[in-house]
């Protein structure tokens, strides 16, 4: 897997030797960078909008995690952003206050390997599936009067998730479905569309014509939205829509 | 290095690798990172202004590298010291100094050991 396809890790502890450690644990399944105390870590967020999790040290010099945590709110991007507090202090009463300040969960060093991964992974796939319907609620009003096929795609580490589609999505690329699950055929299709997207960059709408199943030419419409979220809008070549 | 030698001074080697996903390198280089760690003279500075909440933060700070790297015997003590500092609002010096004097000894033994490690490859 390409490193620009992983979930960005932000590792926040003032102890080299812990870094050391984390960053070995996560760094084959993530793209891991690293902050030494508490106002580095802002500054790293408030430059970046690409962090997928971060776990945080509380007891830190220069600012410790408790400033890390009440700053956040500040930020917008920050906002929903996961945060596991790792941290060697088994006190129970600076354990609730962290999570009452926003942490999503917190581990106590010594860490076993495994169990922070798995752990990090899960705290990732929740924060994950409560964006996804999110985005759904939101741009369920742009699926009325739509003229054609529609979906909703995320895109996540180079595979696609079917958030949400129409009747028409399904028949145009294939019989009619009632899972929400996208084929190899349909998935490549999809890719190839909006790996064009994300290479033009500033692009918001972009139409091209894509052979299915050589007897239907479809003009497929994707519309970035946010996260690496897609609105799609397909419908076959020869229907003249109203652009 | 010499894996008996760890052990006798209260470091897990087989522990410690596996923390750190089996790589032995990393985890021997963690241990020569430790030789340099500040945190213990951070310790001795706080101990000798009866700095308590330096001491605090420093000895919370040990208890967690020497948790990391399985140095058991000094994570031992290092996490009565912090539990002490912690559950005490006021520390009386005759309290404090015979958990600092383990910490103290742990270290200087955690860190002999590791140079003979080293050397004895």
């Amino acid at each position: 897997m390409s490193n620009e396809k992983k979930n960005v890790l932000l590792i926040v502890d003032d102890l080299q030797i812990n870094r050391v450690l984390l960053k070995r644990i996560f760094q084959d399944n993530y793209n891991v960078i690293e902050a030494s105390n508490g106002a580095e870590a802002l500054d790293i967020l408030q430059k970046r909008n690409d962090i997928s999790i971060m776990l945080l040290d509380l007891i830190m010099p220069v600012m410790d995690g408790f400033g890390v945590l009440n700053r956040m709110n500040a930020i917008p991007t920050c906002r929903d952003l996961p945060v596991i507090v790792v941290t060697a202090c088994g006190d129970a009463e600076m354990q609730i206050r962290a999570l009452k300040e926003g942490a999503a969960e917190v581990i106590t060093s010594p860490y076993n390997p495994q169990i922070i991964l798995h752990r990090v992974e899960t705290i990732l796939f929740k924060t994950l599936l409560t964006r996804e319907s999110n985005a759904v609620r939101r741009y369920c009003p742009i699926f009325s009067g739509i003229v054609g096929g529609a979906a909703l795609v995320r895109s996540v580490n180079g595979s696609l998730i079917l958030l949400r589609a129409n009747d028409e999505f399904f028949e145009i690329l294939g019989a009619g479905r009632e899972t929400l699950v996208l084929s190899e055929r349909e998935e490549a299709i999809l890719s190839a569309l909006l790996h064009e997207c994300d290479a033009i960059g500033k692009l918001q709408q972009k139409t091209v014509q894509r052979s299915i199943d050589n007897s239907i030419i479809v003009n497929i419409r994707a519309f970035p939205m946010e996260n690496s979220t897609y609105f799609l809008n397909i419908y076959p070549a020869d229907l003249q829509v109203i652009k | 290095m010499k894996t008996d030698i760890l052990s006798k001074v209260g470091i897990d080697y087989e522990k410690g690798v596996y923390r750190f996903m089996d790589d032995a390198s990393l985890y021997e280089s963690s241990l020569e990172m430790f030789l340099e760690d500040p945190t213990f003279s951070a310790m001795e500075t706080a101990m000798a202004h009866h700095h308590y909440s330096a001491l605090f933060e420093a000895a919370h700070s040990l208890k967690g590298v020497a948790g990391n790297l399985d140095m058991t015997t000094l994570y031992t003590f290092s996490r009565a010291l912090t539990e002490y500092l912690l559950a005490t609002p006021s520390p009386q010096e005759e309290d404090v100094a015979p958990l600092y004097n383990q910490v103290s000894e742990a270290y200087h033994r955690a860190i002999r050991g590791i140079r003979a490690a080293r050397e004895n490859k």
